[in-house]
């Protein structure tokens, strides 16, 4: 059917194909491409009725127009005459419209697309600044928006991923900690004993599976090393829909107490460990001491639920078989059923959450959260990209304006020649149809350009986002960003040619010959669009200078934060010992013990202290406390930290009130604790918290712990704010996994290697990882995160500032040289020079004064997009608006200053001569 | 009169010689392709002439449109003086150097395609 349709579509009235008539036509004269594809269709019929098979007919057509197309017939061409072509070209003026009909529009676009290029090789200068500068535009677009697309917009690689979701307990308790960082906050992980009860209770899940981070020391290589995986159960695969490679993964039953120790390798982890062998499978591998079995490989590039995880292992009996409700630390993983909403699963989940609360008092306060997986995994990076894209998006846009503006001018300067070509009968969808082609071969040039600039730039770029962005491993180059980079270069193609073109085709005679013997008022139009491009530059600029100047500020703030305590002259490094000395508390005692004593040793170091969670170091834990206030028992959710007495002292943290851990503080001795400032503050305003009590029903068998001290605030990580924080002493306390915190008195950088060989020398399977405190501070993520955002978005914003003083002075410049006669007479006629100068400085500020209140406005009704990204400023602060206005108001008055100085300089004589 | 047609060229001009009136794109590619056994392409054949139209040795003209060929016209060829005696004097070379030798070449070629 299909087939005999195109038949008649060949040789019919509507013959043959668009696309092969449009080549020979494109490639060859007049009549003879007629005659050739008139016998080519002739030859066509004819083998069509002789041979029965389609297919081998049309292979030949297509062979023999391709034949055609390469012989060396006489191509078209079009006449040389540039400037006036119509006349020449089609003998009559009539044919030089628009008319319809295919061929005469693929004349007239041949026709314009020379045109254009000799005008745009004429001046090579010109054009190609406008290339280079469209490549930027469109190259940084098509990037950002290639993240964008790949990372925010792309489903998640599962089957059905919509029906993934996650599911979090929500806290009442408040922590302290800055609600901006993310939008989890208030959203907590979910202990063992809750995640069962939540599987037994929700039947609107097909599956549900539970996984945490997990970091293991494997032995046996070089150095001890430290990888990460997760805790996982079979749930998780199973959501996930994820099968392994070869072996298995974790089935129901390896979920249940008392099943051995199961481990599933990651693709990098079974390359670089067993390099590729297949016979891994079955045999046993030990981490931190423990062994566990290998079932099976995953395939390659499978990290999920999270990213860049080598393993995934069951959980212990311990953790199966926990009753604890307290503290969380397993994220929960779970598969809609088919046709139920999230909504709905919330309602029921809410349900389940009463429910439970009635069995245990514990859950009364918590609620329950059901979160969809795609956009849990991206909240972390969305306030980022939302930032770029909009940044990019703005200097597009200015770079529009700004080469709109060059057009006009270029469209003024060819004004006689356009009026001429109109009067001569040149219609005006022809002229609007050439300027437009100018514009859009540029923006094509630059678009090639600028995709270019996106495919070898992406990488890097993802790579250099510090802490990453979520799913950066699924950005790459692919149609999709070819596409992108085509949308950008077609639009902008237009955005730079429209206006001009209009001009162009507004352009009347009278008007350019009335211009050029009398004075300077024709070209006020054109004047009127510049007017109007160049504050809407200034317009974004100010937007883009106030929003960088908002991001350096909050960075500085975030710097200038004083962390509480003093991380310079020390090292620091986790110690986690092999498990199996982690079960016996004497001896893991003595280990930290000995290398306390050898470290101490050491000339040069002054302070030795160990605590289990540290700023910039390791997680943190919010434990359920009670606090006993004036008005009596409040809950509470502090952070704990477990440290020895010496700890406070190596850190530097200040000791406000009452005293810190002494020896006194033994096993033997009254349970104590330490507060900070914000947790006394917060409790015991006004009465003093030295002697006042707390309590933890898994401390010290649940007994009361007196407060016997208040120590300063201490940042965990930057742009966060303190929290309410206790202290509980070591040595009443045991805990296994500790960090070791070393103050010294010389540079720390030349104590690195003796520090590690000491405790290498004390127990040789800790895997360690020395740094200095201000190393870890400032490759913080906090850092760095807010650092790149700042730089790259302040290059941005310069870029646009200098397009808009570009703009401004250009545009002074042109008007100047339109009105030189003019000016020239005034100052024949006795026009002082302040006078000339302040009419045209006058003129760019009041230019850049419209912008500025313009751009005011728009970032205040921006300000919401910012404040995420933001650290202790307002994103409508004030001072940075007001001193960024000024600072663009000295850059435009400068700017203007150049072709107002210029204009004084016109000599009245040669000014009136040149007509 | 630069130089004498090519062997292509001339295996066009004979083509138009031999169909007289109805010599035009498609007609000139069957004659050659029947009497020679060579398919050739309709380009390469407009490439030929065009370049004997270029050196005065063919004349063409538009016909009228016509439906089978979607409403294209034809573009007709003729024999112009210059070109039969371009056309003439290529075939009197050529004949005779041939003369006599049609025995022992077609013998060689025989044993060559053995």
């Amino acid at each position: 059917m299909s087939d005999h349709a195109y038949k008649n579509d060949l040789t019919g009235e509507r013959s043959l194909p668009f696309l092969s008539t449009l080549l020979l036509r494109l490639r060859f004269r007049g009549s003879r491409a007629e005659a050739l594809l008139g016998d080519l269709i002739e030859e066509y019929s004819e083998w069509a009725e002789k041979s029965g098979d389609d297919r081998k007919v049309k292979a030949w057509f297509s062979k023999h127009l391709l034949l055609s197309f390469f012989s060396r017939l006489p191509r078209r061409r079009v006449p040389l005459v540039t400037e006036l072509p119509e006349v020449t070209s089609g003998g009559s003026m009539e044919n030089n419209r628009y008319r319809g009909g295919p061929s005469l529009i693929l004349d007239n676009l041949r026709h314009d697309l020379r045109i254009a290029m000799r005008t745009l090789f004429r001046r090579p200068l010109f054009a190609s600044l406008i290339i280079v500068t469209l490549a930027l535009g469109i190259g940084a677009n098509t990037l950002i928006y290639s993240i964008f697309h790949s990372t925010m917009l792309q489903p998640l690689p599962y089957s059905k991923p919509e029906q993934l979701v996650t599911i979090f307990r929500v806290e009442e308790r408040i922590t302290g900690l800055n609600p901006s960082v993310s939008r989890l906050a208030g959203l907590y992980a979910v202990p063992f004993a809750l995640y069962q009860d939540w599987k037994q209770l929700g039947p609107v899940f097909q599956e549900m599976g539970t996984y945490s981070t997990t970091a293991q020391t494997v032995t046996g290589g070089e150095l001890p090393e430290r990888i990460v995986g997760l805790r996982a159960d079979s749930g998780v695969f199973r959501a996930l829909e994820a099968d392994a490679l070869f072996g298995r993964v974790f089935v129901a039953e390896d979920d249940s107490i008392g099943t051995p120790n199961l481990i599933v390798l990651s693709h990098s982890l079974w390359q670089q460990r067993y390099g590729s062998d297949p016979a891994v499978v079955g045999t046993d591998l030990t981490l931190s001491g423990t062994p566990y079995t290998v079932v099976g490989v995953m395939p390659e590039g499978y990290y999920y639920p999270s990213e860049g995880i080598q393993f995934w292992m069951t959980f212990t009996d311990n953790q199966k078989s926990s009753a604890y409700r307290a503290g969380g630390y397993l994220q929960v993983i779970a598969r809609l059923k088919d046709g139920v909403s999230l909504e709905a699963a919330q309602r029921e989940m809410d349900g389940v959450a009463v429910r439970l609360g009635e069995d245990h008092p514990e859950e009364k306060e918590h609620g329950v959260k059901v979160i969809s997986r795609s956009d849990q995994v991206i909240s972390g990076s969305i306030t980022i990209i939302f930032l770029f894209l909009g940044a990019v998006g703005f200097i597009l846009l200015i770079m529009c304006a700004n080469i709109t503006g060059l057009l006009l001018v270029r469209i003024m300067e060819r004004n006689k020649e356009i009026a001429v070509r109109s009067a001569l009968g040149s219609s005006r969808s022809r002229l609007v149809m050439q300027t437009l082609t100018e514009s859009v071969l540029l923006s094509a040039f630059g678009g090639l350009l600028g995709a270019l600039i996106a495919i070898f730039g992406l990488k890097p770029f993802v790579n250099a986002i510090p802490g990453g962005i979520a799913r950066s491993s699924e950005v790459a180059v692919d149609y999709q960003l070819l596409f992108t980079a085509l949308l950008i270069t077609l639009i902008t193609g237009l955005l730079i040619g429209l206006i001009p073109a209009f001009r162009s085709a507004r352009t009347s005679l009278t008007e350019v010959m009335g211009r050029d013997s009398r004075s300077a008022t024709g070209g006020r139009r054109q004047a009127r669009s510049q007017a109007v491009l160049v504050v809407a530059q200034i317009m974004i600029a100010f937007f883009l200078l106030a929003g960088a100047g908002l991001m350096i500020r909050s960075y500085l703030n975030i710097t200038a934060v004083d962390l509480g305590f003093d991380p310079g002259n020390m090292l620091t490094t986790q110690i986690r010992l092999p498990n199996s000395i982690t079960g016996d508390i004497e001896k893991v005692n003595a280990i930290y013990n000995e290398i306390e004593v050898e470290i101490r040793a050491i000339p040069g170091i002054e302070n030795v202290g160990f605590v289990n969670q540290s700023p910039f170091i390791s997680g943190l834990s919010f434990p359920p406390i009670l606090v006993e206030t004036v008005e009596g028992q409040v809950e509470a959710g502090p952070h704990m930290a477990i440290s020895n007495s010496t700890y406070l002292e190596t850190m530097g943290i200040p000791l406000l009130a009452g005293r810190i851990f002494s020896d006194a503080d033994g096993p033997e001795g009254a349970p104590v604790a330490l507060i900070n400032k914000t947790m006394a503050d917060r409790y015991w305003p006004d009465e003093g918290a030295v002697g006042r009590r707390i309590r933890a029903s898994f401390l010290s068998n649940g007994a009361w712990l007196t407060v016997i001290g208040v120590v300063g605030d201490v940042h965990y990580s930057m742009g966060g704010y303190p929290f309410p924080e206790f202290y509980i002493p070591l040595s009443q306390n045991p805990s296994t996994g500790l960090n070791l915190h070393i103050r010294t008195s010389i540079d720390p950088v030349l104590l690195t290697g003796r520090v590690r060989e000491v405790i290498w020398n004390v127990n040789p399977d800790i895997p360690l990882t020395i740094r200095q405190m201000e190393d870890r501070v400032y490759s913080d993520s906090g850092v760095q995160g807010p650092l790149f955002g700042a730089r790259a978005i302040s290059i941005l914003a310069v870029l646009a500032g200098i397009l808009a003083l570009i703009g401004i002075y250009g545009t002074l410049a042109f008007s100047v040289t339109r009105q030189v006669r003019e000016i020239g007479i005034r100052i024949a006629l006795g026009a002082r020079k302040e006078i000339v100068v302040k009419s045209i400085l006058g003129r760019g500020l009041l230019l850049t004064v419209i912008g500025l209140i313009l751009g005011f406005g728009i970032s205040l009704a921006g300000a919401g997009v910012l404040r995420a990204a933001l650290y202790g400023i307002s994103p409508s602060d004030p001072v940075t608006l007001i001193q960024v206005s000024i600072l663009m108001l000295i850059a435009a008055g400068t700017a203007a200053l150049v072709p107002a100085y210029r204009a004084t300089r016109i000599n009245p004589v040669e000014a009136l001569r040149q007509e | 009169m630069s130089r004498s047609p090519g062997d292509f060229e001339q295996l066009v001009l004979f083509a138009i010689l031999r169909l007289g009136k109805g010599a035009y794109g498609v007609t000139i590619k069957r004659e050659i392709a029947e009497r020679t056994d060579r398919e050739v392409s309709i380009g390469s054949i407009y490439t030929a002439l065009h370049r004997l139209e270029k050196r005065g040795l063919v004349r063409a003209w538009m016909g009228t449109p016509t439906s089978e060929r979607g409403g294209r016209r034809k573009r007709h060829y003729e024999l112009l003086p210059a070109g039969a005696k371009a056309l003439s004097a290529a075939y009197k070379a050529l004949s005779s150097m041939a003369q006599g030798t049609a025995r022992r070449l077609n013998a060689l070629s025989e044993a060559a395609d053995v």
